[in-house]
């Protein structure tokens, strides 16, 4: 009842808002459907953590069951991703040809899975087509392996180098490059392919100079050639967790574990 | 993790041995308090408001938490991810070493 209830009013509100012109009524329907979804997320996160704390899934656990933790976890209803997918393609293609149709396409990209393959490649191609000059083109999962899984390796590279070629942004350039480098040096990546990747990542430094992303392209080779067993550490020079300046060397005539810990 | 690592620090209270964080967590405030919880006292580089996006691991190019890097006295990287009972022998054969040669 709630759930018909919520997508009977998002619907009345994103047909309220075509009626409105221009970039402002597309961006109030993005973010309505946007947070449809999250919301949709939400109570499915919560429905199943409910079924984790139940007696019945820890008893199922605890047994091994796996047909029966299977059965629990199935129980709760998974948010309709099919649907929100027609209606962010439906979006897209209303608005197709403008600016405004972009956030559509990319949201199909980013959050649809492999049963969606067929509208993340309508959506893809929908991008190369008509906003390969957008400055908007570089949202991390437009550049990540499971794009090349949704749409195949070859498509995916064409359009990396499409990008490259046709974008006037750097940073979006340096992100296309960063996430084929990036699939070029998974866990079963040839030698080859890991140094090629190198010299693409040193490529996306270059663009991305000042960005956050710089930093991450250089770290590879940094690792490679600056962190092997036998070479002497380069320093850490940042604040501690109260705020205050040191420097790994302050700790040089000590034998060091340097642990990256989170609490999580 | 926590009580292997505050055993190891307790342990070699009187050696010359440091064990350094490079924390990943975004939240400050939030781990706070879980630091006096967990009663974790050695020092740690904070890697910023990005949590584990931030620059310190980035640099490293660190991809899985935790991460370990033992160094010698001398600043050498001599092993990498070893944990519990390896990383107790690992950095008990670095002091070894570092006595070795002061004799």
């Amino acid at each position: 009842m709630k759930a018909l209830y919520s997508s009977a009013s998002a619907l009345f509100l994103a047909a309220a808002l075509v009626a409105q012109s221009g970039t402002e009524s597309a961006k109030s329907e993005y973010d309505a459907l946007v947070k449809e979804h999250a919301t949709a997320v939400a109570e499915w996160r919560a429905a199943m953590d409910v079924v984790r704390k139940s007696e019945e899934y820890k008893a199922a656990r605890a047994a091994r069951d796996n047909e029966a933790t299977r059965e629990l976890t199935n129980s709760v209803a998974r948010p309709d991703i099919d649907a929100f997918v027609a209606r962010f393609a439906e979006a897209g293609k209303r608005y197709s040809g403008e600016e405004e149709a972009l956030q559509f396409h990319l949201w199909i990209v980013m959050n649809g899975g492999a049963k969606q393959k067929d509208e993340i490649l309508v959506a893809v191609n929908a991008v190369v087509a008509d906003h390969l000059d957008s400055k908007a083109l570089q949202p991390p999962q437009f550049r990540s392996n499971m794009l090349s899984r949704s749409i195949g390796q070859e498509r995916y590279l064409e359009i990396v180098d499409l990008i490259v070629a046709k974008s006037p942004h750097d940073m979006v350039k340096a992100h296309a490059l960063h996430g084929k480098a990036q699939g070029m040096m998974g866990r079963n990546a040839s030698e080859e392919d890991k140094a090629k990747a190198l010299v693409i990542l040193d490529q996306v430094a270059e663009l991305a100079k000042g960005d956050p992303l710089e930093v991450r392209a250089r770290g590879p080779r940094f690792e490679a050639e600056r962190l092997q067993i036998g070479m002497l550490a380069p320093d850490i020079v940042a604040d501690d967790l109260d705020g205050v300046e040191f420097k790994l060397s302050d700790y040089r005539g000590k034998v060091v574990v340097i642990d990256f810990w989170g609490d999580w | 993790m926590y009580p292997h690592e505050r055993s190891l620090v307790k342990r070699l209270a009187d050696k010359p041995f440091a064990l350094i964080g490079v924390n990943s967590d975004s939240d400050k405030d939030k781990l706070r308090p879980r630091m006096i919880e967990e009663n974790i006292s050695w020092r740690s580089f904070w890697n910023g408001p990005e949590g584990t996006s931030g620059p310190i691991s980035a640099a490293w190019n660190v991809r899985a938490w935790p991460t370990i890097y033992i160094l010698d006295h001398k600043g050498v990287i001599r092993f990498k991810n070893k944990r519990g009972e390896e990383m107790d022998k690992a950095v008990d054969q670095l002091l070894a070493e570092m006595a070795a040669e002061d004799r």
